[in-house]
């Protein structure tokens, strides 16, 4: 696929201007789109996407002046440039305090344009260039489909190898979205059963009265409605690996059967009499803070000291913002081909949304957020306005740097959820925040927003 | 400080533009011509009439005031 024309917005209440512009703007390489002005072209801005526009200053309804203040404000990465058949140095001066790149009186000076055009087309290549470097820096810093270039990565990537060919046990521990499974994976993968399955299943979706038969089976008439003797995971995963995510939200009594199997490697099936023995690579992992899941007694202590011989702690993606730009790439450029668009660059103020967003939901939350942007976006530069409205937030108020962090209107978002209930919602699942969300009906996003927004967290 | 412009009646700004599109294709096709084409010679005095009647806008535009 070809780099598509950049394209270039005219404005002009006189036809003659925009034919001649466009004639001249084509020739330079540029998709044009022509308006007269006035009102309804402010409500269509945004959905016009150009990268450069060129116009009058002196219109009807809506003036230049205006109409510059509601591009530089909805897309602050085009470039505007400003005619007027009457120059003045203090019109100039205004104009170019209001952002224009450039202000020309007419009759254009077309070897001015012709510069100021292809500054234009080099800024966007500019942008694509240094998308693609990082793009194929996240490659190369690609590990089992994480994406790290900075030290607490790469420390964990050695780490990962070292253990793998080892580690029986192991527990994963980090905030959610920081990329647990992903390193269950790698571990899997690198280690002696790498030919084997890995199964890979989520303690939370368990109903607590059927997990103690989904981990370890049951004969047949152990309960109402076992009709047939059923294997559970734990056998399924005999000589393989199996993951369990969300240990921390594992009933007491399944617990200590879960370190019974363990320790002695045996299984028993719910209303058996006798057990059987498996070889599992069981690799764990909690979001939860296990040490004070065990102070408060939801833990069993030597569960935890059984799965924490091994432990490997992820890192949030704040603490790691370095590697922000490599896995921007990274997403832009799957959602980008996914989507059949076109984007190959992110503006100046979209990168800097991103390097300073709190990222509470991590590395999930940004890949969420890219492939937002990305199904919005039409044009070749993912713009600010673009990744403002992926990250949820609204615009900022006018007169605001658009770099100020964009908290999002809460009472927009959710009304009806105010810090009573979220205190004892938190209260109530001993501040787990997946499962407080749960029970207040939000989402886990919108839940750290409002805690955020409360100065709860 | 109020621009010139401003106080400008709006037909000598609607004359202005359109001595401007004159001009601007003129120089369109000057770009467009070889170096030798004889129509060049043509264009350029349609330019230079066009440029000439611009240049007089901002005597009429104090003579107004």
């Amino acid at each position: 696929m070809g780099d598509p024309a950049p394209r270039l917005l005219v404005v002009d209440d006189e036809p003659g201007i925009l034919t001649l512009v466009q004639r001249f703007a084509e020739a330079e390489g540029f998709e044009v789109i022509l308006r007269p002005g006035g009102y309804h072209l402010l409500e269509e801005l945004s959905g016009l996407n150009p990268d450069a526009a060129v116009i009058d200053r002196n219109m009807p309804e809506v003036g230049g002046l205006e109409l510059l203040k509601a591009i530089r404000e909805s897309d602050p990465g085009c470039q505007v440039i400003l005619m007027t058949a009457e120059a003045t140095v203090e019109s100039a001066i205004e104009a170019v305090k209001l952002g224009a790149l450039d202000y020309l009186s007419k009759p254009l000076d077309f070897d001015r344009l012709r510069e100021l055009l292809g500054g234009v087309r080099y800024g966007i290549a500019r942008r694509q260039r240094l998308l693609a470097a990082d793009t194929e820096l996240a490659h190369r810093f690609e590990f089992y489909g994480m994406v790290g270039r900075g030290p607490v990565m790469q420390e964990l990537f050695d780490l990962i190898r070292r253990l793998a060919p080892h580690a029986r046990t192991a527990l994963i521990t980090g905030e959610t979205g920081t990329g647990k499974e992903l390193v269950a994976r790698a571990l899997h993968k690198l280690g002696p059963r790498k030919d084997r399955k890995f199964i890979a299943f989520n303690c939370s979706a368990l109903v607590e009265t059927l997990a103690e038969s989904e981990l370890f089976g049951h004969v047949r008439g152990a309960f109402t409605g076992a009709i047939e003797s059923k294997a559970g995971l734990f056998e399924q995963s005999d000589g393989a690996t199996l993951f369990l995510d969300e240990i921390g939200e594992l009933p007491l009594p399944i617990q200590a059967k879960l370190l019974r199997v363990i320790e002695y490697g045996e299984v028993q099936r719910v209303g058996a009499t006798d057990s059987r023995k498996v070889d599992v690579r069981l690799i764990a992992a909690t979001n939860r803070r296990l040490p004070q899941e065990v102070a408060a007694g939801r833990f069993r202590q030597d569960l935890y000291y059984r799965l924490n011989v091994v432990e490997i702690a992820l890192a949030a993606l704040r603490e790691r913002r370095d590697d922000i730009p490599y896995l921007t790439a990274a997403f832009v450029q799957e959602f980008s081909s996914r989507f059949q668009k076109r984007v190959s660059g992110l503006s100046p103020g979209a990168e800097r949304l991103l390097n300073n967003a709190p990222w509470t939901g991590n590395i999930r939350e940004l890949r969420n957020v890219i492939e937002r942007a990305c199904m919005l976006s039409d044009g070749r530069i993912l713009s600010e306005r673009e990744v403002l409205a992926a990250l949820g937030g609204t615009r900022p108020a006018a007169g605001t740097a658009p770099t100020e962090s964009a908290s999002p209107e809460l009472d927009e978002i959710m009304p009806e959820v105010d810090r009573n209930a979220i205190e004892q919602a938190l209260q109530q699942v001993g501040g787990n925040r997946s499962a407080a969300a749960r029970k207040l009906g939000i989402s886990r996003r919108a839940l750290y927003r409002r805690l955020d927004a409360f100065g709860l967290r | 400080m109020t621009p010139i412009e401003d106080h400008e009646p709006p037909q000598l700004h609607q004359l202005k533009n359109h001595l401007s599109i004159v001009v601007g294709f003129c120089d369109l096709l000057l770009g467009d011509l070889p170096l030798d084409d004889p129509k060049r010679v043509d264009l350029q005095e349609i330019r230079k009439a066009g440029q000439a009647a611009l240049d007089l806008i901002p005597d009429i535009a104090s003579r107004m005031r």
